[in-house]
């Protein structure tokens, strides 16, 4: 299987805080990675770094062959789009402009999300409730088709019902050869989509394991493997 | 990757709501000092020259305001991953941007002067340009867009240092920390650019020395057998401005992070 993303040697710090220290990762083509850690563990950064939000950082990250920041984000999609987005902007101008800018943004399979989603398209941002306007960042997100999806903390605030239709068309709507990196504090939820689980501590990635390896050699699912890792260090 | 054409159309479109705020805002204050005339509170009488005279000034005003919300909006586009994750070279970014507020805010000065030429058409003047007047004007106009676009490269200065700054300092009361950053590191750049200036009118000396006033005949000369300096001036002014828009992309590109909240 052909590697989507190489991380290596990756440092980051800011504030006189250190955050992320010699991350390494390797991920493949095609699949499905839930990328797990406690609060502050250094997900969100992680996925910003790659998103290329985050320029200053000491070590390499490659997406699909690109290293340079510009040509990363044209293959990345992440769901931090709406970070610092006009409040007053309606959700059919957003979705405009974001077909306008980027060439792989597929405005119907916006339509259909947003359909799917009971998303009113001519209502304005700041008007949305928190899980709508998750709802809507998913829809931008996967309306585009990209060659690596990082879905920070899609499903927060959203209702159970609208959880399970997403889960249910991740894999419907991923591109084949699309790598999805999904974040989540609901590890139980998002256990049966993932092919792979890196986990995050202590500022460095302490475990990367395919998900059937851990059901069939630690025989253990996901969520117990992920929280049995946490104990094991504070005792 | 996005081409350049397609962000820049972008950003213009981001800025219309701007534009016609502002001349929403110059029709209120015209409507509201006429009516003021009308009802005697302002001691005048309604004719096309006072009409006038509250057209300059609510087109002064919206203009200032057009000016500051510009260029705060610019300054927030650095840390907004809306535009941020276009993927779009930094260089690319930041010319899009600091040209589509330029474009706006000269666009309003633009209706501005085509507003008050017709009312002194109304009010029984004429054009009658000479040659001369012509050739000033566009020096002139020239001059204005350079220092529009000096004050909006300036402004995107100051925030791109206070956020770098930011970086090195720890995370605790960021907020106080950052607004007090702004107002020293705008302090120091007005300093560092009257540093400049001096050092530039030391070296060119007497070159330099009285080009201004060869320019507009206080020596005897008229501004259209003396246009070379002016020009020259005009490119030097246009090669401190994209000086200091390298330093701004270099800053963007290495050094500006995105917000991180909603």
């Amino acid at each position: 299987m052909t590697d989507l993303l190489q991380i290596e040697h990756l440092d980051y710090q800011r504030n006189y805080h250190r955050i992320l220290t010699d991350i390494n990762l390797t991920l493949p083509a095609g699949q499905i990675v839930g990328l797990l850690g406690a609060n502050g563990a250094g997900k969100t950064t992680l996925m910003r770094l790659i998103a290329g939000v985050a320029p200053h950082f000491r070590g390499s990250i490659t997406v699909a062959g690109a290293t340079a920041i510009a040509a990363r984000k044209a293959v990345v999609s992440y769901s931090a789009l709406l970070a610092g987005a006009p409040a007053n902007a309606r959700l059919e101008q957003l979705a405009l402009f974001c077909e306008r800018l980027y060439p792989d943004f597929a405005f119907a399979h916006f339509q259909q999300l947003a359909t799917e989603f009971a998303l009113d398209c001519h209502a304005k941002l700041s008007t949305l409730s928190k899980g709508n306007q998750r709802k809507f960042t998913i829809a931008l997100t996967l309306a585009r088709r990209s060659q690596l999806y990082l879905l920070d903390e899609p499903f927060d605030g959203i209702d159970s019902m609208t959880r399970k239709k997403i889960l249910a068309g991740i894999i419907q709507w991923k591109p084949d050869a699309a790598t999805m990196v999904i974040s989540d504090h609901h590890v139980g939820d998002i256990a049966n989509l993932l092919d792979s689980v890196v986990i995050i501590k202590d500022q460095r990635i302490v475990a990367h394991e395919r998900a059937d390896t851990i059901r069939e050699t630690h025989h253990q699912s996901i969520e117990d493997y992920y929280e049995a890792l946490y104990e094991e260090a504070q005792s | 990757m996005t081409h350049f054409r397609h962000y820049f159309a972008a950003c213009l479109r981001q800025r219309t709501r701007l534009f016609g705020f502002a001349c929403g805002l110059e029709v209120a204050i015209v409507a509201g000092i006429i009516f003021l005339m009308a009802i005697g509170w302002i001691n005048s009488d309604l004719s096309v020259d006072s009409a006038q005279g509250a057209l300059v000034s609510g087109g002064i005003l919206a203009a200032i305001v057009l000016y500051i919300r510009l260029a705060a909006f610019t300054e927030h586009t650095w840390g907004r991953n809306l535009d941020r994750l276009v993927p779009i070279s930094e260089s690319a970014r930041y010319t899009a941007n600091q040209l589509a507020t330029l474009v706006w805010f000269c666009a309003f000065f633009l209706l501005q002067i085509v507003l008050w030429n017709l009312f002194a058409v109304l009010d029984g003047g004429a054009f009658n340009f000479t040659s001369g007047d012509w050739g000033f004007g566009s020096w002139l106009l020239a001059v204005l867009t350079l220092s529009f676009l000096w004050g909006f490269v300036l402004v995107s200065l100051v925030h791109l240092l206070t956020t770098l700054i930011t970086t090195f300092l720890p995370g605790r009361r960021q907020k106080l920390v950052t607004q007090v950053l702004y107002v020293l590191v705008a302090i120091a750049v007005i300093w560092f650019i009257n540093w400049v200036i001096d050092l530039i009118t030391h070296i060119a000396g007497s070159a330099l020395k009285g080009w201004f006033n060869h320019a507009f005949n206080v020596e005897g000369t008229h501004f259209g057998e003396r246009p070379g300096i002016l020009f020259i001036a005009l490119a030097v002014f246009a090669l401190i401005i994209a000086g200091f828009s390298a330093v701004n992309v270099y800053l963007l590109k290495h050094w500006t992070e995105t917000q991180t909240q909603p």
